[in-house]
């Protein structure tokens, strides 16, 4: 439907000619592209037909011995894994769903493991084993979904590993030197991604890369915010000593990396990389290692220059859909600024309809210039 | 293409060798058994497990040592199959001391020895029996030379657990009056 409305318009616009019309309508009819529509029903599919295997499973599942369970374990771990070999040079919905089952099938396998051997886990352990012994598959493969699959549960992995430091607990000094490792982790990541795509697989330094961008900009961007609007981080700094330069040195690290870079080349998107990477040090970083004291405007400003940088490097590089979701959180931004400084007057009709006109006004003026902001990025990159 | 075909196999063969590993840790490893006691009975947040410590007679290598690695002597059984902690010593070096032939290695944490045997996985139809952590319950462990443990089955009184369940579940149903109220 996009295609069919795209095509009328550059028609209308004499960019193509009618027999061109006439050809792109017929290719396409002839090999019609996998949709969004048919990712999510197979990826429906495939989870209810797994589900309704499990439960079949789980109904019976003690009286079936723990040999059989091996047993039926490892031949069906098996097969998904020929059939997965067998599709993987073929690109498609079906290459998909075979890697990231066998994938999450590994991981059900270490579960079962470890619960036929009753074995005590803190989880993140688990989690790490399941990653180290997958990545070869992530590396190997073109499937998008695997490596995304793969950075998630390192997310979630270092996530258990870090609250796992005594965080919270009463009388006990957390271990910041986890603390200070995951938050360079972004950096490290953002470092592999753009060095490594023609060494290592294109697809996971791009996934390293997307996750990374996606740690800095939301759960970094937004602690660092609140941080900068309440954090006193005098108390941090004397217990954390010299683990500040591990995230610092990481952040160096990734900006070397991204202007020596070979993918996406091009001066201006490596200043916008460096300067976002830059912004995110001084947004996360420096309210829990400095007395400087709280400054909301300065944490705003800093937020809003994560993000835009984040809209610069997207439009650089062509994904419009970044582009607007960055614009569309820079504004949300701006908005919440315009609530927090007049936010009595919004109890009234009068300051109601007065910031319902303002965002109304900003929505207009961003949809009349946002062709022509991206415009000038990608012209500029 | 070809480059994922040991990527594929790498995940098959490091589960089976895993697997493989606990397997032979249970079938070389010497048979021993240690009283339980309640802790918390069931662990929600992993799933059907049970959770109990483990009965050292009173010997805690952790009153001293908040962290760190720990290994437990074991004294010799009485019955031929039940063992209690007789004293605790560093690990270094505990494979030649000549008077303690059985021992558990483990860590302290917050004052607390552990050694990874503090769970047993079980059905969740049998948690109604299980809310409360059955007296002379023992755990069986195998223990290889190194003194890593591995539980293998959880006794009541010298019978399996699963008998345990059914002999409680029975007793109940004995004590349910009848349906016509005699």
């Amino acid at each position: 439907m996009n295609l069919e409305k795209s095509l009328e318009r550059w028609s209308k616009a004499g960019l193509i000619s009618e027999k061109q019309l006439a050809d792109i309508r017929q290719f396409e009819l002839e090999e019609p592209s996998a949709s969004w529509v048919i990712f999510g029903l197979s990826g429906l599919g495939v989870s209810v037909v797994m589900i309704g295997l499990i439960s079949l499973i789980a109904a019976n599942w003690y009286e079936i011995s723990p040999n059989v369970k091996l047993i039926g374990y490892f031949a069906s771990l098996m097969m998904i894994g020929f059939f997965a070999y067998k599709r993987d040079g073929t690109p498609g919905v079906i290459r998909e769903s075979l890697l990231s089952a066998f994938g999450l099938y590994v991981l059900a396998g270490v579960g079962l493991v470890g619960q036929i051997y009753h074995l005590e886990s803190d989880g993140y352990s688990a989690l790490f084993f399941w990653l180290l012994i997958i990545l070869p598959v992530s590396l190997a493969t073109q499937s998008r979904l695997l490596n995304n699959i793969w950075f998630m549960g390192f997310a979630t992995a270092v996530s258990l590993w870090v609250a796992d430091s005594n965080w919270g607990v009463y009388g006990k000094d957390p271990d910041l030197s986890r603390f200070f490792i995951s938050v360079s982790l972004p950096y490290v990541f953002l470092a592999l991604g753009y060095s490594l795509p023609h060494i290592v697989s294109e697809r996971f330094c791009a996934a390293a890369r997307f996750w990374s961008y996606v740690t800095l900009l939301i759960p970094f961007a937004f602690a660092g915010n609140i941080a900068w609007a309440h954090a006193d981080g005098s108390e941090f700094w004397d217990k954390a000593g010299s683990l500040y330069l591990v995230p610092l040195i990481a952040a160096v690290f990734a900006i070397v990396c991204a202007s020596f870079r070979k993918v996406y080349p091009g001066k201006f998107l490596t200043y916008a990389i460096c300067v976002t990477i830059f912004a995110s040090i001084l947004l996360s970083l420096v309210p829990l290692s400095t007395p400087i004291g709280k400054h909301e405007i300065l944490g705003c400003a800093l937020f809003i220059g994560v993000w835009a940088g984040a809209a610069t490097i997207a439009a650089a590089i062509e994904r419009r859909r970044l582009f607007d979701f960055c614009a569309l959180v820079i504004g949300v931004r701006f908005v919440v600024v315009y609530f927090e400084v007049f936010g009595s007057l919004a109890a009234t009709g009068i300051g109601l309809i007065f910031s319902g006109g303002v965002i109304l006004g900003t929505a207009y003026l961003w949809h009349k210039y946002r062709g022509k902001v991206a415009k000038k990025i990608k012209e500029a990159a | 293409m070809k480059k994922i075909i040991p990527a594929l196999i790498l995940p098959v063969a490091a589960l089976l060798i895993w697997t493989s590993l606990l397997e032979f840790r249970i079938l070389s490893g010497r048979q021993i058994r240690l009283k339980i006691t309640g802790y918390d009975p069931r662990d929600l947040l992993s799933g059907h497990y049970m959770r109990y410590n483990l009965d050292l007679a009173g010997v805690n290598p952790c009153t001293e040592m908040k962290s760190g690695l720990s290994c437990v002597c074991l004294s010799d059984s009485r019955d031929g199959i039940h063992h209690e902690a007789s004293y605790q010593r560093e690990c270094y070096g505990i494979e030649a001391d000549a008077s303690c032939s059985v021992y558990l290695r483990g860590s302290c944490e917050s004052g607390r020895f552990t050694t990874g045997l503090e769970r047993f996985s079980i059905p969740e139809l049998w948690a109604p029996e299980l809310a409360i952590l059955p007296q002379n319950s023992s755990a069986a462990i195998s223990v290889d030379s190194n003194g890593i443990g591995q539980v293998t089955e959880i006794f009541v009184d010298n019978a399996p657990l699963e008998n345990y369940v059914l002999r409680r579940r029975s007793e109940k149903l004995m004590l349910q009056p009848s349906p016509t109220g005699n």
